[in-house]
């Protein structure tokens, strides 16, 4: 089995900076072949790490100066995936803060994990040595 | 002569950027200030917008709820990138707000 195309980005956590991560997906991907639905692909993609980095922003670092984010972004072959591993040193993800989003009436929250979890085959969350560590998969 | 005559001002705010946690405040406080000068109706032409997130979202639903509890109304124009027109039936706004193909459609609307 080929060994997996990892890049790694650290950004500081800031919202100004986010559109770099998605940037970079979408560019990794423009070099890979034969993908099926290349632009659905690539937009749920950047949209998933565009919503778990800015939840990051958001709540995790809330009212904390200094902050970073780590991705790494590997492409694996056999099944052929693209895998995102997002960290951050922030306060721990409260899954009970995280609500689905009622569709039938517009609410101004709760579609960030929504979305995340519509558009991805993988979302998990885990806290690990007082980090957070998300990872998102889709197939190709 | 018994004139009665009434003119209705309708903001129609294209956006030509990604709408996203960045910007969204920005926008949030344009579309606040239209309220303020008494402005109730609104058309927001998305047809530019190459990319939105929920953050985005979240100015278009609140300037709904602020401009319905004035008797006003907000209608979109659809995106033209089918990406982000996707991302707006996933979470089902194209039930909540009127969508038009076109500025023009939008406003015929009201």
């Amino acid at each position: 089995m080929s060994e997996p195309i990892v890049i790694c980005l650290e950004l500081p956590a800031e919202h100004r900076f986010l559109n770099i991560a998605g940037a970079c997906i979408e560019a990794l991907l423009e070099r890979i072949n034969d993908v099926p639905d290349r632009g659905m692909v690539s937009y749920g993609l950047q949209l998933a790490v565009q919503e778990t980095c800015a939840n990051i922003v958001d709540h995790a670092y809330r009212g904390m100066a200094g902050g970073r984010i780590r991705l790494e972004i590997a492409l694996r072959a056999d099944p052929r995936r693209l895998e995102i591993d997002i960290y951050d040193s922030g306060r721990p993800f409260d899954p009970s803060q995280a609500r689905e989003p009622d569709l039938e009436h517009a609410q101004e929250r709760g579609y960030g994990l929504f979305l995340m979890r519509k558009l991805m085959d993988v979302v998990t969350y885990e806290r690990q040595d007082n980090c957070n560590h998300w990872r998102l998969a889709r197939n190709l | 002569m018994n004139l009665e005559i009434s003119m209705y001002c309708i903001a129609v705010v294209a956006v030509r950027d990604r709408i996203e946690a960045f910007n969204a405040p920005e926008l949030r406080s344009r579309l606040d200030q239209l309220l303020a000068e008494g402005i109730t109706r609104f058309v927001l032409d998305l047809s530019e917008v190459p990319f939105l997130d929920s953050a985005g979202m979240a100015v278009l639903v609140g300037l709904l709820k602020r401009a319905r509890a004035v008797e006003g109304d907000v209608r979109l124009v659809w995106p033209k990138k089918e990406e982000a027109q996707r991302i707006l039936k996933l979470t089902r706004f194209d039930r909540v707000f009127e969508i038009a193909d076109s500025r023009e459609a939008a406003l015929k609307g009201f």
